[in-house]
C-alpha cells in the first residue's frame, strides 16, 4: 500500500507558469523513495505540494489512502508528515530550544507533550541538548541541520520528506546525515529524499523517481536502474554540470 | 540567591507605571493642559497599534490613516445623523474599522512596498469617497461638528482607557502564540509555514487587530475635538507620525513606541513653538538624524547596548 501517493499533479507558484506538468509519485511505507533530476525540475515543488505549502491545480494526492489534496501544512503534521526545506529553515535568533519548540506547533499549550518530545529528540542529539540555550545561529552547518532533521521528529511523523538535507554540507558531515536517514530508515520510517548527490542518493533508497522539466522522465528501484542510468541521466547530467 | 538587580529593576518599573497612571487619571483635575495630555495618549495609542502591524509582521501600511479617518466618520455620522449616543457611536467605530480592514485583507497578499503603495492608495480612495457622499450624510468638505456631543473629560478618560488596553494588547500579544507567530513569519515565514504555522490567518488577525484601535482612536479624537472634516481625518500626518513615533522609540518593543510618542511628541511640540515657519523642515531633519544614529530606536538600541535591560523594556 502506498503512504502517500500523487497522481497526475500540476502545481503553478503564480498564474498559469507551471512547474508540475502531470505529475505522479507513489511513496511505499517503510522504503526511502529518492526523487533526481537536474535543476529547475521541480523537485522542491513536488515535495512542497505534498506538504500542503502549494495547492495542486489539478490532480489528487493521497495519504494512507485518504484524500488530502488541498489539506493544510498543520492537518498534515497532525497525521504524521514532516519536511525539511532546501533553504536553511531554523531561526537563528532563536535558541536550540526554541527552535525544537517551533516543531511541536500543532501541539498547541500541552505543555507536557512539548517537553516529552523534547526529551525524545535531546536523546537521540546529544548535541542539541548540550546546545539548547544557545542561539541557532551560532551553530555550524551541520548543527543545524541536526536542528532541523530534530525539529522535524518532535512531532513523530510516519514519513519525513528531506529536500536535499546534505547540500550545502562538508562531505564528511553529509555521511553523517545519511547515516543519520538510514537509521530512521531502518526503525521504519518512510523517507522522501530530494538529492543532487545521485550516487548517494542511488544508495540509500529503495525506490527512485527522475524528474525532468515537471514530470516524470523514469522510476524504478534501484534494480531497474542498475544498468540503464546512466543513459537515463546523461543528458540532464551534462547540461547539470555546465 | 534571589537576583536583587532584576527586583529591584521590576519595582522601579512598577513604581513608574503606577505614577504615571496615577498622574495620567488626575490630569483633568490639575492645572494642566488635558489636551495636551490627551494628544499625547493618542499618538502613544496610535503609535502602539502601528507597532502591532509593522513592528509584528512588517507590513508598511502606508495608508493606516484610513481606519483613524473611517473611526471619526462613522462616530460622528452615527451620533450626529443616526442619534446614536456617542460611546455606542464609538464601539460601532472600531467595527466599521475591523469590516474595512477586512475589505483591504486581499492586499495582505502583496509584500513590501507594494503592499504599501496599495495601502495608501485605498486610504486615498475611502478620503474621496467620504468627501463626495452627499452632504446631508457626511457633511461634504465642510464635515461635521459634534459640539453638541463635547465632554472633554469624558473623551480623556476613553482615550487613557484605550491607551491602557492597546499597551495591555501589545503586551500580551509579545508574550502569545500569535505574536510568536507573528514574529517567525516576519523573520521567515516558508520555515513558519513549514512548522504549521496559518501564515495568512496570523497575518489577518494582526491586520485586524492594528485597524480595531485605530478607528476607535479617531472616533474619540472626534468627540475630543467636536470636529471632523475629510482634510484633516484623512490626513497623511496621521500616518507619517504614527509611523516616526513607533521608528523611534523602536520597532518589535512594547516600551519604543510609548518612549518613541512621547519624546517625539514632546519634541514636535517644542518645535512648534520655536520655529513656526520652518517647523516641519526642522522635525523633518530631527528624524533623519535619529533614523541615521539610532536606526532600531531608542528602546532598540538601549537593549542592544544592554542586553540585560531587554527584560525590562520589551
Ligand atoms: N518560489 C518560487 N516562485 C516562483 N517560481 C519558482 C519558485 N520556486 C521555484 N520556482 C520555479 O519552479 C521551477 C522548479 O523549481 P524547483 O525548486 O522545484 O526545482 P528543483 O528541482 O528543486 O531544483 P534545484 O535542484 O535547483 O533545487 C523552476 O523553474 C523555478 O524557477
Ligand atoms: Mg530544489
Amino acid at each position: 500500500m502506498a503512504l502517500l501517493e500523487a497522481r497526475g499533479i500540476d502545481v503553478s507558484y503564480y498564474g498559469d507558469i507551471i512547474v508540475l506538468n502531470d505529475a505522479s509519485i507513489f511513496i511505499e511505507e517503510g522504503q526511502v523513495t529518492a526523487i533526481i533530476g537536474p535543476n529547475g525540475a521541480g523537485k522542491s515543488t513536488l515535495l512542497k505540494a505534498l506538504y500542503g505549502l502549494l495547492k495542486p491545480k489539478k490532480g489528487e494526492i493521497f495519504y494512507r489512502n485518504e484524500n488530502i489534496t488541498g489539506a493544510r501544512t498543520y492537518e498534515l503534521i497532525g497525521k504524521g508528515m514532516a519536511y525539511i526545506p532546501q533553504a536553511r529553515s531554523v531561526f537563528p535568533d532563536l535558541t536550540v530550544e526554541e527552535n525544537l519548540k517551533l516543531g511541536a506547533w500543532i501541539f498547541k499549550r500541552d505543555r507536557s507533550r512539548v517537553s516529552h518530545a523534547l526529551e525524545v529528540v535531546y536523546k537521540r542529539f546529544p548535541v542539541l541538548a548540550s546546545k539548547r540555550n544557545d542561539k541557532a545561529g551560532m551553530l555550524s552547518g551541520g548543527q543545524q541541520k541536526m536542528l532541523e532533521i530534530g525539529r522535524g521528529l518532535i512531532t513523530e511523523p510516519k514519513v519525513y520528506l528531506l529536500d536535499e538535507p546534505t547540500a550545502t554540507l562538508a562531505p564528511i558531515i553529509a555521511r553523517e546525515i545519511y547515516s543519520f536517514v538510514a537509521d530512521l530508515r531502518d526503525e521504519g520510517m518512510t523517507v522522501v529524499l530530494v538529492d543532487q548527490n545521485i550516487r548517494q542518493a542511488f544508495e540509500m533508497s529503495d525506490y527512485i523517481y527522475v524528474l525532468e522539466l515537471g514530470t516524470n522522465k523514469a522510476s524504478g528501484s534501484r534494480k531497474d536502474f542498475a544498468g540503464g542510468l546512466k543513459g537515463i541521466i546523461q543528458d540532464w547530467l551534462d547540461y547539470d554540470t555546465v | 540567591m534571589i537576583d536583587y538587580v532584576a527586583k529591584g529593576r521590576m519595582l522601579i518599573i512598577w513604581v513608574v507605571l503606577v505614577a504615571a497612571i496615577v498622574y495620567l487619571g488626575a490630569v483633568p483635575f490639575l492645572p494642566v493642559s488635558s489636551a495636551f495630555i490627551f494628544y499625547m495618549m493618542f499618538w502613544i495609542t496610535m503609535a502602539s497599534s502601528f507597532n502591532i502591524i509593522y513592528g509584528f509582521t512588517g507590513y508598511l501600511p502606508f495608508g493606516y490613516v484610513a481606519f483613524y479617518g473611517l473611526g471619526t466618520y462613522v462616530t460622528a455620522v452615527f451620533w450626529s445623523r443616526l442619534g446614536f449616543p456617542i460611546p455606542a457611536a464609538i464601539l460601532i467605530a472600531g467595527g466599521a474599522g475591523v469590516l474595512l480592514s477586512l475589505i483591504f485583507a486581499p492586499t495582505l497578499r502583496l509584500r513590501g512596498i507594494y503592499f504599501a503603495i496599495v495601502n495608501f492608495s485605498c486610504a486615498m480612495a475611502l478620503r474621496i469617497l467620504i468627501a463626495n457622499l452627499p452632504e446631508k450624510w457626511a457633511g461634504g468638505s465642510f464635515g461635521i461638528t459634534l459640539s453638541a456631543a463635547y465632554k472633554p473629560r469624558f473623551s480623556y478618560y476613553c482615550m487613557f482607557i484605550l491607551m491602557i488596553v492597546t499597551i495591555f494588547i501589545v503586551w500580551k500579544l509579545s508574550i502569545s502564540r500569535l505574536g510568536i507567530a507573528l514574529r517567525c513569519i516576519r523573520d521567515d515565514y516558508e520555515a513558519a509555514e513549514a512548522m504549521g504555522i496559518d501564515v495568512s490567518m496570523c497575518r489577518l488577525k494582526a491586520w485586524m487587530l492594528a485597524a480595531l484601535i485605530p478607528s476607535i482612536a479617531g472616533g474619540i479624537e472626534a468627540w475630543h475635538t467636536a470636529i471632523i472634516d475629510p482634510d484633516t481625518s484623512f490626513s497623511m500626518m496621521i500616518t507619517t507620525k504614527s509611523i516616526v513615533y513607533a521608528m523611534f522609540g523602536g520597532l518589535g518593543t512594547i516600551t519604543g513606541p510609548i518612549v518613541g510618542a512621547v519624546f517625539m511628541y514632546i519634541l514636535d511640540d517644542l518645535i512648534w513653538a520655536r520655529f513656526p515657519i520652518l517647523n516641519l523642515m526642522v522635525l523633518g531633519i530631527f528624524i533623519v538624524a535619529l533614523v541615521l544614529f539610532f536606526p532600531r530606536g531608542i528602546v532598540g538600541s538601549i537593549t542592544r547596548w544592554k542586553p540585560t535591560l531587554r527584560a525590562v523594556l520589551a
